[in-house]
C-alpha cells in the first residue's frame, strides 16, 4: 500500500485500537457484545488490510521488518492508537455533555 | 556420546522430510503455513493479548499482578533473543532447506538455523503469562506451538532446532524469574505509582 514500514504501523495502529475498545468495554460493569464485536473487527480488518495488500513473506535484505524495527514500530503504533483512543473518548464526551 | 548425537541429528532430519514432505502440495495450507510462520502474524496477536491483559485490570493489586507477569513476560522475551543472538556468536548449524529432498516456500534466512529465535521469542512471551492466566497462557502457547510446526513446514527450520527455541525461553524465564525476585518491591511501588500518578493519566485507560 504504503511501503512496508508505514504498512506495518498501519496494521499495528488499527488493531492496537480493536484491543483498547475490547478492554473498555470488558472493563464496563455492562459488557456490550456490539462493541466487541467493533473491536474485533478492527482487529480483523488491520490485519486483512495488512496482508492482503502485498506480499509479506520477505527476508529483512528485501525491504521486510528485521526484529528491531518491529520493536520500535510496534511501540509506536500502540502509542498512536492510545493517543487517538483518547481522543475519541474526549470528543465523545464532550458532545454527550452538550 | 557421538552415537546419540548422531541418532539425534538423523531423527531431526526424518522428523524434518516428514513435515516437509506436505510442502507444495495445496495452496491453501501453503499460504497459511507462509502467513503463520511469518514474522508478523503470531508475533502482534500475542503482543495484541499482552495490551489487553495489561489494561484488562479494574482493581490496584490484582492489575499490578498482572502488570507484573506482562513486564516479566516482555522481558522474558528480550533474555530469549538475547541468548539465541550469543549462541548464533558461537555456533552455527546450516537450514534445512539446503538439504537435497527439502522444499523451501519461504524466503531462506541466513542466519544459524539452531535456536529458533521466532520459537523462543513467541514461547518467551507465552510461558509466563500460565501462572495469573491460565487459560489465556495455553491459548498464547498453542500459537507459538502452530508458528513453531509451521516454521518446520516451510522448511526454515528442522524440529530440533524449535525445541532448541522452547528450551532457550525456559532457560530465559529462569533467569528472568531470579531478577524479578531481586526487584520486586522496587516494581511493585513503580507499578502502583503508574496507577496512581496524575502525569501518567495519558498512559493509562
Amino acid at each position: 500500500m504504503f511501503g512496508f514500514h508505514l504498512d506495518y504501523l498501519i496494521f499495528c495502529v488499527i488493531s492496537v485500537s480493536g484491543v483498547l475498545i475490547n478492554v473498555s468495554a470488558y472493563r464496563r460493569p455492562s459488557h456490550s457484545f456490539s462493541i466487541y464485536i467493533m473491536g474485533s473487527s478492527f482487529i480483523v480488518v488491520g490485519a486483512l488490510l495488512f496482508f492482503l495488500t502485498d506480499n509479506r513473506t520477505l527476508n529483512d535484505h528485501e525491504g521486510g521488518l528485521d526484529a528491531n524495527e518491529q520493536a520500535i514500530l510496534f511501540p509506536v503504533g500502540g502509542m498512536i492508537a492510545l493517543g487517538l483512543h483518547k481522543a475519541f473518548v474526549a470528543v465523545k464526551r464532550l458532545l454527550d455533555s452538550f | 556420546m557421538g552415537k546419540v548425537f548422531d541418532f539425534l541429528i538423523d531423527l531431526d532430519k526424518s522428523l524434518f522430510l516428514l513435515i516437509n514432505s506436505k510442502a507444495g502440495t495445496h495452496t491453501f495450507t501453503d499460504s497459511l503455513g507462509r502467513m503463520v510462520a511469518g514474522d508478523y502474524l503470531v508475533p502482534v496477536m500475542l503482543s495484541l493479548v499482552s495490551i489487553f491483559l495489561w489494561f484488562q485490570e479494574t482493581s490496584e493489586n490484582r492489575s499490578v499482578e498482572v502488570r507484573k507477569r506482562v513486564l516479566i513476560s516482555i522481558s522474558t522475551l528480550l533474555g530469549a533473543c538475547f541468548i539465541v543472538m550469543i549462541s548464533n556468536e558461537l555456533f552455527f548449524r546450516e537450514r534445512p532447506f539446503n538439504l537435497p529432498e527439502a522444499k523451501l516456500i519461504f524466503y531462506a534466512p541466513t542466519d544459524s538455523s539452531f535456536p529458533s529465535n521466532s520459537t523462543a521469542a513467541m514461547f518467551g512471551l507465552s510461558i509466563p503469562i500460565l501462572k495469573t492466566r491460565m487459560r489465556v497462557g495455553m491459548m498464547m502457547l498453542l500459537a507459538s506451538m502452530c508458528l513453531a510446526i509451521c516454521r518446520v513446514y516451510v522448511g526454515v527450520h528442522f524440529p530440533g532446532d524449535v525445541i532448541g527455541g522452547v528450551l532457550v525461553a525456559l532457560l530465559s524465564f529462569c533467569i528472568t524469574i531470579l531478577l524479578f525476585k531481586v526487584i520486586d518491591k522496587q516494581l511493585t511501588d513503580a507499578l502502583v505509582l503508574f496507577e496512581k500518578s496524575k502525569w501518567l493519566k495519558v498512559f493509562r485507560l
